[in-house]
Formats: structure tokens, C-alpha cells, sequence
């Protein structure tokens, strides 16, 4: 009997174990983490009623849009904005008016004139930018004031360019004249930290392929690849075709492309390779708008030829443009080179596309 | 008779080369950061590259230098540059010269197509030296920047 007693009495003492130990599992455990900072609708977040995080892990990653402000030309006007890195299905996309801008699927589209805010949302994290639209009309937008016109179309994500940065510090940025005045404005403040320029004013695609005009290293003139394969660098960042499209077809300044790329990485097998994309010039009056549309289309050529090519490409004629497609006035130095303005502007794009790819974004 | 004359005409020479070769030995050791500083009314916005840029950009080694003062306009419409040098040595002060000269022809490729009044500047541009000291002086006030060096050593 005694043993029957005590038989029972473990088994009752197991049970009551067993039930206090239920609540405490960690299934069951909120994560403070997230129940803290998760947004509610008070947040002006909708709450569905099954939301991915709900049914699967928290995503690792930031949010990225392209952009800190935008102000679309016509109502109509659409735009994607969305970076990543979290995949759209998962992400809530919100406009504060969506009588001036919807934000959908990272989408915006202009649906009245005037701005407001538009932000991407996912769990804890978000990001927002400024959208706005300018005009119902063409006719409209043509009576706007010039300087509201001429103003940046895009202003990059901000970058606190004052904060230190070693991302460059094993990479060379090669170009023209243009990048020639980006080193002078650069090595006033080490923006770009340790970045190498080789930047030369007048020089080409065909120039360096043809060998007649190369790059200063060290005191001499030499051939580009040799310059990089000096300079140990394993990543190089390259502007050039705006002197090669007054006087040479598309065609060839692609062919010139390829043999340049070859012969770089024929000297630099394991050199990760930029192509920047071409800016557009400025004229008020309007005369260089054929030489834009031609930089236009050589850029698009230019971002199929760098998939096509194994390069990244930085498209930074997408945030120098006005809303006729020319550089903005206040970052024109002359008519084709950017003044200190200009030149931060593409310092922040270089930074913030840094951010992005030490993120895992991918630029190719 | 003849024989005197030669005599006397090496003497001349050699008299005459030793004054060049003194008048070549500076007298005073400048302070290449305060003659820049003295050329201030003179400069627009100007950066100081660093030994690193020096080397890659302009080929200067600081190994070659006493001291080097070297400033390059942070304006990209201006060719204005300087280059106030004290070389180590004398085979230090040569190299430094080619590449002085290496560098006004590439201010003069940069500019001659596209900024004209850029490249009369460049043309204008002086290389001087006294001594181990050098001076490349490329601005539209050269001859102020000029007279600056020469009174430095007077």
C-alpha cells in the first residue's frame, strides 16, 4: 500500500512539473524585441491578419530606397524606387497623400501636385523619402518657374559624408575632365577616404585603346591597365564615353569598351569593375538636349553592356538630371563638368551604393 | 704674350664660374611654409594634397624632400598649382624637375582644348630653382608668386 502511495504521489508530483513548465516555453514567450517595436496601426501601419513575420523567421537586412527626395514631372508619372534588400512581397509601402503619390509594391505613381512623404516598412525597420509631382499637364510643367525646373528631379539617400570611410581604400576612379574635378573637390576633404584617382582632363575610350593620350601615375604617363595593376587596387570605378560620343558612333565606343575591359583584365585578373554612367550636360537654352538623348541612350547601352560584361554599374546620370533631362543648374560648372555641389552629390551616390552592396545589395 | 693672355682669360672664367656657383648657393634657409603663406592674397581655394596623392598624382617622393609644400586648386575651371620644394640632394632636385616639367606639359594637354584662358595661365607657368630649393609656380599672379620666391632668398 505504501508503495501504491508513493507511486501515485511521484506521478501526481510529475504532472503539476509538468504544467507549471507549459507557460514558460519559449514558443510561447513573446520576443520583446519584436513586440516592442513592431509597428501597430496606431503607427499608421495596416495590421493584416497574417503577416509573414507570423508565419515565418524575421528577415535579415535594411531597407533601400534609391532616392531621399523625387519630384515626378506629370501626373501619370511612375517610378520604382524600392532597393531592397527585403523582397517586396514582405514589405508595406505607404504614402502619407495618395492624392499627390501612391507608393505600391515600391512603386510610385503621381497622382496630384504637391509632396508628400512615402516610406517602406518591414517589421522594426523603415525608410522614407520625400515624392512629389510638379504638373497635371505638359503645358503646366513648361510654365513652372526655370530654377523650380531646373532644379535635381532626385536627390540620393543622404550619406554623412563626415563619417570616416575606408570602402575605397583599395580602389582607383578613372574618367575625364569631369572626374579631374570631382579629385580636386574630393582631396579637400578625403570624402572618399584613400580612394586613387587616375583622372586625366581630354582623355577617352579611344584614347586610351588607340594609346595616344594615357594616364599620369607616379610622375609618368602610362597605359591605364598598367596604372591599375601598379596601383594594386582590386576595384575600379570608370566614367568615360562623354568625349568619345561628339565624334564617335555608339558602336565603336562599345568595341572600345570591350578592348579595354580586356586589356584591364588581362593585367588585373581579379579587379572588381564599375561603370559609372555618363552625366548630362546643361544648357539653359536647351542646345545640348540631342547630345543628352545620346548620353541617354549610351547609358542604357552602357547598363546592359556591364550586365552583359560581368561589371557594376552606378547609374549617376539618374540623380544628375533636371526635369528636362539635362544636369541641374546648381551642380553645372561650364557646361559639362560639375562644380563642389555636383561633386558631393556623386560622393554620397558612391557612399551610399557602398552601404548598399556592404549590405549585400548587388550592383551587377 | 699669348700665353698670358690664356692665363688670364681661364682666370676670368674660373673667377666668373665661382660667382655663379655662390650666387647658386642660397645664403639663408627658407621656410617654404611661410613663403606659401606669404602668397595668400594670391591663391583661390587651394588643398594640400597628402604624401600619398603626392606620390600618385604628381610623382613626389618625400623621401626626396626637406621639406615640401605643394598646393593644387581645388577648383576644376583653375589651373593654379604650386610647388615649393627643398630637394635632399642634388640628384633629388633633378627628378624633381622632370617631373615639375612632366606636369606643366600635362596642365597643358588638360587645358589647351577646352579652357583657353586656362592654358595661357599654364603657359605662363614658371619653374624656378635656387640652390636645392625649387619652385614650380603655375597662376595668373606668376609674377608675384615670383618675386615672392626671390625675395625669400635675398
Amino acid at each position: 500500500m505504501k508503495r501504491f502511495l508513493s507511486c501515485l504521489l511521484a506521478l501526481v508530483l510529475t504532472f503539476s512539473l509538468c504544467s507549471c513548465a507549459a507557460p514558460t516555453t519559449p514558443a510561447e514567450t513573446p520576443d520583446p524585441a519584436q513586440t516592442e517595436t513592431a509597428p501597430t496601426e496606431a503607427d499608421g501601419v495596416p495590421l493584416q491578419s497574417e503577416t509573414p513575420a507570423e508565419t515565418a523567421a524575421p528577415r535579415e537586412g535594411s531597407l533601400f530606397l534609391n532616392v531621399s527626395s523625387i519630384n515626378l514631372s506629370l501626373v501619370g508619372d511612375s517610378e520604382d524606387i524600392y532597393l531592397g534588400m527585403i523582397p517586396r512581397e514582405d514589405v508595406t509601402f505607404e504614402s502619407d497623400d495618395t492624392s499627390v503619390v501612391t507608393f505600391e509594391n515600391g512603386i510610385l505613381t503621381a497622382t496630384g501636385v504637391g509632396t508628400t512623404t512615402v516610406r517602406a516598412v518591414y517589421l522594426d525597420r523603415q525608410v522614407e523619402c520625400t515624392a512629389g509631382c510638379l504638373a497635371e499637364t505638359q503645358e503646366e510643367l513648361d510654365a513652372l518657374d526655370p530654377e523650380i525646373l531646373s532644379a535635381p528631379k532626385r536627390l540620393p539617400p543622404v550619406v554623412d559624408l563626415e563619417t570616416e570611410c575606408t570602402y575605397f581604400d583599395n580602389s582607383a576612379i578613372v574618367g575625364d575632365s569631369i572626374t579631374y574635378f570631382m579629385f580636386q573637390w574630393e582631396s579637400k576633404n578625403n570624402y572618399l577616404g584613400d580612394i586613387l584617382f587616375l583622372a586625366r582632363g581630354g582623355v577617352s575610350l579611344n584614347g586610351f585603346v588607340k594609346r595616344f593620350k594615357n594616364i599620369y601615375y607616379r610622375g609618368s604617363e602610362i597605359w591605364l591597365e598598367k596604372a591599375i595593376e601598379q596601383s594594386g587596387v582590386d576595384r575600379v570605378y570608370i566614367m568615360l564615353g562623354q568625349n568619345d560620343l561628339s565624334s564617335k558612333a555608339r558602336t565603336i565606343v562599345m568595341d572600345n569598351w570591350v578592348i579595354l575591359l580586356d586589356r584591364i583584365r588581362e593585367l588585373n585578373p581579379d579587379i572588381q569593375i564599375y561603370l559609372q554612367s555618363c552625366i548630362p550636360e546643361y544648357a539653359s537654352d536647351h542646345s545640348l538636349d540631342q547630345k543628352n538623348d545620346r548620353i541617354e541612350t549610351y547609358n542604357e547601352t552602357l547598363r546592359e553592356f556591364a550586365r552583359e560584361n560581368d561589371c557594376h554599374f552606378i547609374d549617376l546620370a539618374y540623380y544628375i538630371r533636371d526635369q528636362y533631362d539635362r544636369m541641374p543648374q546648381i551642380y553645372s560648372q561650364g557646361n559639362y563638368h560639375m562644380n563642389e555641389a555636383g561633386c558631393l552629390i556623386w560622393m554620397q551616390i558612391l557612399r551610399f551604393y557602398a552601404q548598399y552592396e556592404l549590405e549585400g545589395g548587388d550592383l551587377s | 704674350m699669348k700665353k698670358i693672355i690664356a692665363m688670364l682669360l681661364i682666370a676670368a672664367l674660373l673667377l666668373s664660374v665661382s660667382a655663379c656657383g655662390a650666387k647658386e648657393e642660397p645664403a639663408v634657409s627658407v621656410d617654404l611654409n611661410a613663403l606659401y603663406e606669404s602668397y595668400g592674397a594670391y591663391m583661390p581655394d587651394m588643398f594640400q594634397p597628402d604624401a600619398d596623392t603626392m606620390m600618385n598624382f604628381l610623382g613626389i617622393d618625400t623621401a626626396d624632400c626637406a621639406q615640401a609644400v605643394v598646393y593644387v586648386c581645388a577648383d576644376g575651371m583653375r589651373t593654379d598649382e604650386v610647388w615649393l620644394i627643398e630637394a635632399k640632394d642634388q640628384a633629388a632636385l633633378e627628378k624633381l624637375q622632370k617631373l615639375a616639367e612632366t606636369r606643366i606639359q600635362a596642365k597643358a594637354d588638360e587645358t589647351v582644348s577646352y579652357a583657353p584662358d586656362q592654358y595661357a595661365v599654364v603657359e605662363k607657368a614658371q619653374l624656378l630653382t635656387n640652390g636645392l630649393y625649387l619652385a614650380l609656380l603655375v597662376s595668373p599672379e606668376v609674377d608675384s608668386l615670383k618675386a615672392g620666391f626671390e625675395a625669400a632668398f635675398q
